[in-house]
């Protein structure tokens, strides 16, 4: 297959970037969107240019480093993926496309297509967590959970914290993520304690990194390779007003 | 009140004011479309509706109270979009994305259909609450003829026009409002969000011809 790719460099968040139009041929049908930038490196590496830079880890779609804008859409036109997991039989022989980088104020630009998400790890430190003394693993079982809940807490533990939500929202709102990372652990009976801290301190957080405000359009939940829903907003809403009032009055 | 001012300067805080005034708004637009319906009903019926409402002694009140929303939702909800353009920083994507990924048209514009509604709004008062001033007699008492001044102002093409469109807005910002004012007030829930979307859509339909109906009417038949 052959394409006609329009990828973003950028040296720096320093100085602006630009497209750089690539032809690429022979490329198989099986190969992944990242295995295609893998070789399109190669062959800029043989012609001694600078490879482009892209993010990648786990290439499983459970680490959620691979963060590409592709066309439009966050991980690319196909839903519940990620970047990694996206294969080029999924486009047509020939077509353009373009490659950016997930775009936020919040997400400064390292290189190319690389970003600095460092903000979502500022906001899990506020409060995405349980604080326990940790030695040997406690005997399972101890504490019941009943089903239902850790079905709850599991559907927001999916989230690998790519960043997709942010980059599709038009407000680039961090809403979806802090929510599904609040109810992570607010949902189980080990995040009890913490509950109320833990909503107003990482909804402080995400409002200090400048991310914006949600107008419910659901771009996030759509894009996001974890399908995380976009209930689990309004139910932060909930639990950050009821935090608020309780903790003022 | 050191509550209430430090719940204004949170993000979520401030979006909750705007769903709280959004809701209330919802509640006026459609107390003043059933209102408008008497016009359909004929002069009397209409100006006697519009005499006893300005005879409530609690009027002034409501008023203020519907001042005080109009004013809280505009101001609000433009600072949280200012402060939403400046998170999304000054690049913006080459292409939109499309397929099940693309952002429902509803979505678009919300800024800027929000300022046609606040033009629309000085407009509206101007030339209704503060038009001309024509006087009938009813029931032996001189009233405001409110009736005259809405059938000569709908009978231009550039009335019912230019209400047709904004309505149109309107519809829009109900439409994709309604739900968001629950989900905001942390009042939607996954077992019954499809049920105030379809009370959204019957919401904003209701609203939208319930206004049409009566300026469509004295723009074809009077
Ligand atoms: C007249 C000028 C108006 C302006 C400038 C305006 C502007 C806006 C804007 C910009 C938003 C989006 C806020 C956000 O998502 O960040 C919004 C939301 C909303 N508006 Fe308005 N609006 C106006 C009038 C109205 C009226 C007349 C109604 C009701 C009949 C209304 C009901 C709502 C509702 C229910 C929401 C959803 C609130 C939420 O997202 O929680 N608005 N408005
Ligand atoms: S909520 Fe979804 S899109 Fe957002 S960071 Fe988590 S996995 Fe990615
Ligand atoms: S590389 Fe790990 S999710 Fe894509």
């Amino acid at each position: 297959m052959n394409f006609n790719l329009k990828i973003w460099r950028q040296k720096s968040n320093k100085v602006p970037g630009s497209f750089q139009s690539l032809f690429v041929k022979d490329i198989s049908e099986d190969m992944s969107f990242l295995e295609m930038l893998d070789k399109i490196n190669e062959d800029l590496i043989l012609k001694k240019e600078e490879p482009i830079a892209f993010d990648h880890d786990c290439r499983e779609g459970i680490c959620g480093t691979c963060s590409l804008m592709i066309n439009g859409s966050a991980h690319g036109p196909q839903k519940a993926i990620t970047s990694c997991q996206l294969y080029m039989r999924e486009f047509q022989n020939g077509s353009e496309i373009y490659v950016e980088p997930f775009r936020a104020k919040a997400f400064p630009i390292i290189r190319d297509l690389i970003i600095d998400r460092s903000a979502f790890d500022r906001i899990q430190q506020a409060g995405g967590f349980i604080s326990v003394n940790t030695g040997s693993a406690p005997p399972a079982n101890t504490i019941p959970v009943p089903k239902e809940k850790a079905n709850q807490a599991f559907s927001s533990a999916l989230c690998i914290g790519c960043g997709a939500c942010v980059a599709s929202c038009k407000n680039s709102s961090a809403s979806l993520f802090t929510a599904a990372r609040i109810f992570h652990f607010s949902k189980l009976p080990q995040g009890q304690a913490e509950k109320t801290n833990r909503v107003l301190n990482m909804v402080k957080q995400m409002e200090k990194e400048g991310f914006g405000a949600c107008s419910h359009t659901g771009a996030c939940s759509v894009s996001c390779p974890k399908e995380i829903s976009l209930e689990t907003i309004s139910e932060m809403h909930r639990e950050w007003r009821k935090a608020f009032l309780n903790k003022t009055t | 009140m050191n509550l209430f001012i430090s719940f204004l300067q949170k993000t979520i805080g401030q979006k909750i004011v705007v769903g709280l005034t959004g809701l209330g708004l919802c509640l006026f637009v459609l107390i003043h479309m059933l209102g408008n319906l008497l016009i359909l009903s004929g002069p009397e019926a209409y100006n006697n509706y519009a005499y006893k409402l300005h005879d409530f002694p609690g009027l002034l009140l409501l008023e203020f109270g519907l001042f005080i929303f109009f004013i809280g939702h505009i101001l609000l909800s433009i600072l949280l979009q200012l402060k939403n353009k400046k998170a999304k920083g000054s690049i913006s994507y080459q292409k939109e994305a499309q397929g099940i990924k693309k952002t429902n048209f509803i979505h678009k514009f919300i800024l800027s259909q929000g300022i046609l509604l606040l033009i629309f709004l000085v407009l509206h008062l101007w030339s209704f609450k503060f038009g001309t001033y024509y006087e009938t007699e009813l029931n032996g008492k001189k009233v405001r003829d409110i009736y005259l001044l809405v059938v000569e102002n709908f009978q231009k093409p550039l009335y019912t026009f230019g209400y047709s469109f904004i309505l149109l807005i309107l519809f829009n910002h109900l439409l994709r409002g309604f739900p968001a004012s629950f989900k905001t007030l942390g009042l939607s829930h996954p077992l019954y969000v499809s049920w105030i979307e379809k009370l959204a859509w019957f919401f904003s339909l209701i609203v939208t011809f319930g206004f049409l109906a009566p300026i469509w009417y004295i723009y074809i038949y009077l």
